[in-house]
């Protein structure tokens, strides 16, 4: 069950737990052993970006120069608006069609903002990555979000949004319109509200963008289905990246149960930042106590976590870093502690 | 259309990178408030409730006591929309068919800056004398990371300029005006005596800067006091270096700070699981101890 012979690992975790860190260092750690690996992320702190060297936009992979690797590292930071614009382009084949798209008002809008299009974007470029063969291992670092299992659902639910109700509504030939239709159905009231919430032309810019984005409702479809069925895989992992504190493990176990629920395969735990101190030594110092109450504390939660996780998956402890974390060198020597 | 503000009612907004203390903050401001006889309600905005797990309770739309002259509450921007529209429409039965209309649901979801107004509406509605009845001298947003800060205030005028005059353009102008106003506002920054935390509230502070006029109060959470550091230097071994690596990182924190100014500091103590009581002991310091 060893991380490292996986072919896709997804890390999730809550916000400030240190994510896009341990997946880093799992990337560098793959691409010391021999493994041709690329990590992928969507907002990396500044600092972090510097450390990987990941300045040009575009999101394209940038090669990394690993010093002592037997395999290579690549890393890449997903620029949702730009892949879906490539995705449209790749996805059509009417130049015409593309125009059409790429042209619409409310599409610069629609395509970072409508539910789920950017979690569909980056994981269709994950896809895209994994089947092109040019990676052994490919590490998906999620956005931090507590209901980050939604992330894995997007390309579904982005389906559902193009759904045949939803685009009957929008896409009525012309003979009957949907002005008919909505009389029949009783929603005209309830546009007529919208319109008054949302303002007219809001509403007929969005009956344009779904009338085009129909055509590619069936790709969208389609790719969603190969996205769950990579997620589902015997060759993908999941990761939990969370800390000894009791909310933050509560996230990690609601996450865990969802990721079950799915028939993810939820294999490590990275327990990150744990205070160093196998005992802060006993003194009767009023400072000192606090550190104690501290250890005492991430003990406590330490129990709950193997409690919880017992057999089922494997933890790994990473010790608080206090050295500038936001370096190749550093990544480094963090991946090297992480055992595989 | 003008508003006739209440000058009684004042917003917190507590913003941060998420894993600083932005929830720890906003209940201490809260019992802060409370325990100067103010009514104070924590809200969270968020998509899963922190503080019912930390206060061990149900925490819902309707606001919870948890404290004397404290509540909390967690507000999700349909239902609060819901209420706008209540307000707005006034007949039930088409408010229900139009909430629970699926296309509807889609279009609003998509709707640029609805979902962040509906909230901020609410949040506001004192100020601006709408809607149902308000009784809160103090409402404390916990408004997870700074991201969704950013979205929060671009709201009101990316819906103001999307359907221009009306209603609710209206009503997206005079949020607005409420949110840029110094009087009914105070931002918090919070931020740890860390590097990265540090690169980031320098770059968040400045956006806000440049980009609305608001001045982000920084509050530090954990910081290290005199007598912490003095701890270092009567003991030797791994601990001691561990305590001197704390204390460069905060002194560069400090520095690098310098420009914007740090409002408050609360001093480091080790997590203890009873929250109420442990946010109690939470002490505000001042600068002179480090």
């Amino acid at each position: 069950m060893n991380w490292l012979d996986k072919k896709l690992i997804v890390t999730m975790g809550t916000g400030g737990v240190g994510k896009t860190t341990i997946s880093a260092s799992l990337a560098i750690r793959a691409a010391l052993e021999g493994k041709r690996v690329l990590v992928m992320t969507i907002d990396p702190s500044m600092r972090l970006k510097d450390a990987l060297g990941l300045q040009e936009l575009g999101g394209a992979p940038v090669k990394i120069d690993l010093e002592g690797a037997k395999g290579s590292l690549e890393a890449s930071v997903l620029e949702p608006k730009l892949e879906f614009d490539q995705f449209i382009a790749r996805s059509l084949d009417s130049t015409e069609e593309i125009e059409a798209i790429l042209s619409n008002k409310l599409y610069q809008r629609i395509s970072t903002s409508l539910a789920g299009s950017q979690e569909f974007t980056a994981i269709e470029s994950v896809l895209a990555k994994v089947e092109s063969k040019n990676y052994d291992l490919v590490i998906l670092d999620t956005p931090p979000a507590v209901n980050s299992i939604d992330f894995l659902q997007a390309p579904q639910k982005f389906y559902d949004l193009f759904n045949k109700d939803m685009l009957n509504w929008f896409t009525t030939s012309e003979n009957q319109s949907w002005f008919k239709k909505t009389l029949q159905t009783g929603t005209k009231k309830a546009t007529q509200v919208l319109e008054r919430l949302v303002g007219k032309d809001f509403l007929s810019e969005i009956y344009s963008f779904f009338r085009v984005i129909q055509v590619l409702a069936p790709k969208i479809q389609k790719r969603a289905a190969l996205a769950q069925n990579l997620f589902a895989d015997q060759n993908t992992a999941f990761a939990l990246v969370s800390i000894y504190d009791q909310s933050k493990v509560s996230e990690a176990v609601d996450l865990s149960k969802s990721l079950r629920r799915q028939g993810y395969h939820l294999r490590h735990i990275f327990m990150n930042k744990v205070f160093p101190f196998h005992q802060a030594e006993a003194a009767n110092d009023e400072v000192l106590k606090k550190w104690q109450s501290e250890h005492k504390y991430q003990l406590e939660v330490k129990k709950e976590v193997q409690t919880v996780f017992a057999g089922q998956v494997q933890v790994y402890e990473i010790e608080e870093h206090l050295g500038d974390i936001a370096s190749l060198d550093a990544l480094k020597k963090l991946g090297q502690s992480i055992y595989v | 259309m003008m508003y006739r503000m209440s000058q009684t009612c004042k917003i917190h907004w507590v913003s941060g990178k998420g894993g600083v203390g932005k929830s720890t903050f906003a209940y201490a401001l809260g019992q802060q408030m409370a325990a100067q006889g103010e009514r104070a309600l924590v809200v969270e905005i968020g998509e899963r409730s922190f503080f019912a797990y930390a206060l061990d309770t149900s925490i819902a739309y309707e606001p919870v006591q948890v404290e004397e002259k404290l509540y909390v509450a967690h507000w999700e921007w349909q239902r609060c929309l819901r209420e706008y529209v209540t307000h707005f429409i006034k007949i039930e039965s088409l408010v229900k068919l139009f909430m629970e209309n699926t296309v509807m649901r889609n279009i609003m979801a998509v709707a640029p800056g609805l979902a962040e107004i509906a909230i901020l509406g609410k949040v506001t509605s004192g100020i601006r004398n709408v809607g149902p009845k308000f009784e809160w001298d103090h409402i404390i947003l916990d408004a997870h990371s700074t991201g969704h800060t950013k979205a929060y205030l671009r709201a009101p005028m990316a819906l103001h300029s999307a359907i221009g005059i009306g209603p609710l353009g209206q009503h997206a102008k005079g949020i607005d005006e409420v949110l840029l106003s110094k009087e009914h506002m105070n931002y918090y920054l919070v931020t740890l005596p860390e590097d990265l935390p540090t690169q980031e509230t320098l770059s968040f502070h400045k956006e806000m800067k440049d980009e609305f006029n608001i001045d982000f109060k920084v509050v530090m959470n954990q910081y290290f006091t005199k007598d912490f550091f003095a701890l270092s230097e009567s003991i030797s071994g791994d601990f001691a270096s561990y305590i001197k690596i704390k204390k460069q990182k905060q002194v560069k924190a400090k520095q690098q700070l310098e420009g914007i100014g740090i409002n408050r500091f609360l001093a480091f103590h080790g997590r203890e699981k009873k929250f109420k009581e442990w946010v109690k002991d939470l002490r505000e310091v001042s600068d002179e101890l480090a």
